[in-house]
């Protein structure tokens, strides 16, 4: 790990009598990819503002580079943001979008114009320069924001949902390129989302949010196998997570619909709930002894899977499958239990343990990408 | 050098000082007046102040246009608040009562002793000083003053067989007359048989009231008399002209009535003596000039504005009265009177040779000053202000038969007198 | 069918209104140029039969009007310049800026609003006299130094501006005047320039305060020399009076023409979605 770039103390923010931010520690190394995941209203986008200095905290303190920032005001703080609405100065050209943060910040003038078409260059925007943001699409738009960031040459980005006002196939493609873009530019980033793919894709690392807390700090895949809570293991499951209530007894975990082995996963004996992933949930077209027989009310194909849903009397649970898969179409399924990997959490949803099942996921490409951890980069 | 032209200019300004004392720095005066200057009368006023100021070497005097009689009016009230009163102030004859209540405009009976009297204010008109007074003392002399007259055209008349030289005298003439002038072309009237312009100030309704022997305004100012027999039966004679002759229309702006005349499209008119000049330049058939009609009595209403003081300085006050006298002396009063087609407010100014040319070139002014012993005073008092402007209303919704004549009358009246009252 | 029907009556529409807008400036211009010998006619005369441009040398010579001018374009300027600064000032703070007291403050501008000048008129006379200002610039200037019609115009305007703009901004060190200056105005120029013609109409064509506080003619303005073409009793010389009109109106005629493409554009661009 690098130097801390940006380190957040004991932070907290409350609108009136609603807290907002919860007294919230955190640090960011230098060139980082860093990902604040969380539901709307987590208080992710406050944060977010309180690092660019344009609300400040109740109490805790901000240092960026080391110094303490908690009172100088946002135009000092040296940070470039990108904006959910990207924020476009409509009166002004693209160019001239460019060009004004670089003169307020007294860049000399003869360099102005080097810095604005390297960046144009970069984002393939330079045929755009001299239009007014009303005459871009949306995802031309996007770039323009990105570029007024870029050309900035900050010490710090601050991205808040900036790819969600683009349609599926640009968001797609722009967030591919947003992340070797920060890869080669290695300004750390810090980058506001809801959209769990995103997280995963694009981060370095990340922290789940909720409720003004930080759930789990983490890798992408380290968060994704091993989450701390089950609104972490719920909010990064997709489809959603099949969650039971069990009780551990006597080296079995026993729900309504399945008894599970534990496979050595100890732990006091009492209620459990049972979190198990779609992609680690297993289907057996032939009866497994101490399962119930599920109807399969509905095959979704999604290409090179498909997900299937199975219904018990008080439920139904989802399974992500592997095409070349051995199953039904329709009838009756047993849930293969010993093939099933759970997450077990206690009644505080904190993570107790998890069973080994068959331990890796029908299709880990379409989940967790090639992990490139910070420090493998050698930043 | 310098310095020693400026010890000689000293000593020149010390002996020239000390021989003639009285050749002190001359009193400045400002005299306010409103009145249209485009057409020339700015010339006249500038020239008769510049003739005042070389005659009268102790005073100077500026002129200053102070725009319309209402504004002028608002400016000399701020003016009495702020403390920025001109020294004499020409306004419409019926703030007399508003600027004197005020304290605005100071009592000339002192100044008036001293000028002779009684005999002073005999050499004007009597009928122009009838808007002079307030609560006994006199504050306004006369300066700019108009009367209305009867403008008709005698071809006209040939055309329908009346007599040219013969205009009507009387309410019953008039409408009849004005029966045979007007002119239709179907439904639609080509050629009104009279017209009685109507502006801010009411004129013909209080000309109406005295011809049938009434009064608009109670004799202490504190109420009007609208609802009364007299007044109901003038406004019932201005409504039969709209209404039961069709010889009227039921509105014509002030500004509108001499073009309607010179136009052809009204064989008489009611309109104020100021006119005269504009109908002299401007008609191109025959026409003369007669009294208003009378009902029971000729009533002319008078109008037009007073001269008015306002300093309190004895030193200044001898100097606006110099002023207010040399322009209401009969040379002076011609020879505004010639220039400007208001009336020759000192009776001695008919004598003067302007004027004798005026009567010999255009014999019909004599009707005006005929006119001038039977004109009647304009209703004023403190607060008659709101009144004016609720007669103004009531006038033109009972002529236009948008309200019912004597039910409209009542309700004008309580409302006028409740206005007054506050 | 239907269409053609329907463009036709459109144009015809067009074609009225503009008429109707056209014709008093018409009028306006042909009796200017009659001499008085035309003006009153049985039938109202479309052309002048001779073209009588002496009815101009006569009104000019009727008022000073040359230092009118001069007077006019100086106050208003100045009245327009002192408007543009105190208003968007206080629609900044009014608009972008919370503080204590501020929903009291803009109450007071919408009542402000609403308050006719007969009201203040007096209050303004005697305050002026306090400072010794009456009958110079000063007492046509101050009193319209500040407009409440103006601020609350322009409060609107930046109201829309979406905060997002002013974050971005200021990340871009650009805050307080320079985010007014760079910002806000550019941002609400149709309503700026919207203000501007119409403080300038009202300005350049008030008459009543400038007669009721000047009494030289060195500083009067023009709406003074044409008031001295109309009189109360006397019948009104109507070609020179036109002839004076168009003095006074001539040189706002001329701002809206010259600025007349840009007004158009800003309202085109006023209506788009930014």
């Amino acid at each position: 790990m690098g130097k801390v770039a940006l380190a957040l103390a004991g932070i907290a923010k409350a609108h009136g009598s609603n807290a907002v931010v919860r007294g919230l520690d955190l640090e960011i190394f230098e060139g980082e990819f860093f990902v604040l995941l969380g539901p709307s209203g987590c208080g992710k986008t406050t944060l977010l503002r309180m690092v660019a200095g344009l609300s400040d905290p109740d109490s805790g303190r901000i240092a960026l580079g080391g110094s303490d920032v908690t009172s100088v005001p946002a135009e000092a703080r040296n940070i470039a943001m990108v904006f959910q609405d990207y924020a476009l100065y409509p009166h002004m050209t693209v160019r001239n979008n460019l060009a004004f943060g670089l003169k307020r910040h007294r860049v000399p003038r003869d360099q102005i114009g080097g810095r604005i078409e390297r960046v144009a260059r970069m984002l393939a925007i330079e045929q755009l320069l001299d239009r007014k943001p009303h005459q871009l699409s949306g995802g031309q738009q996007q770039r323009v924001a990105l570029g007024r960031a870029i050309v900035r040459e900050p010490l710090l980005f601050l991205m808040d949902e900036p790819l969600s006002n683009l349609d599926a196939q640009v968001r797609a493609n722009t967030r591919a390129e947003l992340k070797e873009l920060q890869h080669r530019l290695g300004v750390t980033t810090l980058y506001v989302t809801h959209d769990q793919v995103e997280a995963m894709t694009l981060a370095d690392r990340l922290a789940v949010m909720n409720l003004g807390r930080l759930e789990q700090v983490g890798r992408p895949l380290d968060v994704y196998r091993l989450p701390a809570t089950l609104f972490v293991a719920q909010f990064l499951s997709s489809p959603r997570l099949n969650l039971l209530a069990g009780e551990i007894a006597g080296g079995t975990v026993r729900t309504p619909v399945a008894v599970f082995p534990t496979g050595g996963a100890s732990g006091p004996g009492g209620p459990v709930q049972v979190g198990i992933r779609p992609e680690w949930l297993r289907f057996s077209p032939d009866p497994v002894a101490g399962s119930l027989p599920l109807d399969v009310a509905l095959i979704e194909p999604l290409g090179a899977e498909v997900l299937v849903h199975a219904r018990w009397p008080d439920g139904e649970l989802v399974a992500r499958v592997a095409v070349d898969g051995k199953l039904p179409d329709r009838g009756k399924v047993w849930i293969d239990a010993a093939a099933s990997r759970l997450d077990l959490f206690d009644a505080d949803g904190r993570r107790i343990g998890s069973t080994p099942g068959d331990a890796e996921p029908s299709n880990p490409r379409e989940i967790s990408p090639p992990l490139q951890p910070a420090a493998a980069r050698g930043a | 050098m310098r310095f020693g032209r400026v010890l000689v200019a000293a000593a020149i300004a010390a002996i020239a000082g000390w021989t003639i004392p009285a050749n002190a720095d001359p009193v400045a005066l400002s005299f306010w007046y409103p009145v249209d200057v485009g057409g020339g009368l700015t010339k006249i006023v500038d020239g008769l102040m510049a003739d005042f100021n070389k005659t009268h070497p102790g005073i100077k005097v500026t002129a200053v246009y102070t725009g319309n009689y209402d504004v002028t009016l608002q400016k000399i009230q701020a003016g009495k608040l702020a403390g920025t009163l001109p020294d004499v102030g020409v306004t419409e004859i019926s703030s007399v009562p508003v600027l004197a209540s005020l304290g605005a405009a100071q009592p000339l009976d002192t100044l008036i002793a001293g000028s002779g009297g009684a005999k002073f204010l005999d050499k004007f008109w009597p009928s122009m000083l009838l808007n002079s007074r307030y609560q006994g003392k006199v504050y306004g002399i006369p300066f700019q003053r108009s009367t209305p007259v009867l403008y008709y055209n005698k071809d006209a008349f040939k055309e329908v067989g009346l007599d040219p030289n013969k205009p009507p005298e009387t309410w019953a003439e008039m409408a009849s007359d004005a029966e045979k002038l007007t002119k239709r072309d179907g439904g639609r009237v080509t050629r009104w048989g009279v017209e009685l312009p109507l502006e801010a100030f009411n004129w013909f309704y209080y000309a109406l009231v005295y011809q049938n022997g009434g009064q608009s305004l109670s004799a202490d100012g504190t109420h009007v008399l609208w609802d009364q027999p007299k007044d109901i039966g003038a406004l019932q004679y201005w409504y039969d002209l709209v209404n039961k002759y069709k010889v009227t229309p039921a509105y014509t702006p002030w500004n509108d009535g001499p073009p309607e005349f010179v136009a052809g499209r009204t064989a008489m008119i009611w309109h104020s003596t100021g006119s005269q000049s504009f109908m002299r330049q401007h008609v191109k058939f025959h026409w003369g000039m007669g009294r208003l009609p009378k009902n029971v009595q000729f009533g002319p209403p008078s109008g037009g504005a007073n001269m008015m003081l306002y300093d309190t300085d004895p030193a200044k006050q001898k100097a606006a009265w110099t002023l207010i006298t040399w322009l209401s002396a009969p040379a002076q009063a011609a020879r505004w009177s010639a220039a400007s087609g208001y009336l020759a407010t000192s009776m001695a100014a008919w004598n003067e040779p302007e004027m004798q040319a005026l009567v010999k070139k255009h014999p019909d002014v004599l009707v005006t000053k005929e006119q001038l012993k039977d004109a009647k005073a304009e209703p004023a008092s403190p607060k008659y202000a709101p009144a004016r402007d609720i007669l103004n209303g009531l006038i033109k919704a009972v002529l236009a038969n948008k309200e019912p004549l004597v039910a409209g009358a009542k309700k004008a009246t309580a409302e006028a007198n409740a206005a007054m009252a506050q | 069918m239907k269409r053609v029907v329907g463009r036709i009556l459109l144009y015809a529409a067009v074609l009225i209104a503009a008429a109707l807008v056209a014709m008093p400036m018409y009028w306006l211009v042909v009796s200017a140029l009659k001499p008085s010998s035309e003006i009153f006619t049985a039938t109202p005369r479309w052309l002048p039969g001779r073209i009588e441009w002496r009815n101009f040398v006569n009104a000019w010579e009727g008022a000073a009007f040359g230092r009118y001018f001069i007077n006019s374009v100086g106050v208003t300027a100045a009245i327009l310049f002192l408007q543009l600064v105190t208003s968007s000032l206080a629609a900044f703070a009014l608009a972008r800026r919370r503080f204590v007291g501020r929903g009291f403050i803009l109450f007071a501008v919408i009542g402000a609003l609403i308050i006719p000048i007969q009201v203040t008129f007096l209050a303004n006379f005697i305050t002026l006299q306090h400072f010794g200002w009456l009958d110079s610039y000063g007492a046509l200037i101050a009193p319209f130094a500040a407009s409440a019609f103006g601020t609350f115009l322009l409060r609107q305007a930046f109201l829309a501006v979406p905060d997002a703009i002013e974050d971005a901004a200021r990340l871009d060190r650009c805050t307080g005047l320079a985010f007014l200056w760079h910002f806000l105005l550019p941002l609400a120029r149709p309503t700026v320039v919207a203000f501007v013609l119409v403080a300038l109409v009202a300005h350049w064509n008030d008459y009543f305060w400038p007669l009721i506080v000047t009494n030289r003619d060195q500083i009067r303005t023009l709406p003074i020399g044409l008031a001295m073409f109309v009189s109360q009793e006397v019948t009104t010389d109507w070609n020179l009076l036109m002839a004076a009109t168009l003095f006074v109106a001539g040189p706002v005629l001329i701002v809206f023409f010259l600025t007349q493409r840009y007004f158009i554009r800003s309202h085109v661009n006023a209506g788009l979605k930014r």
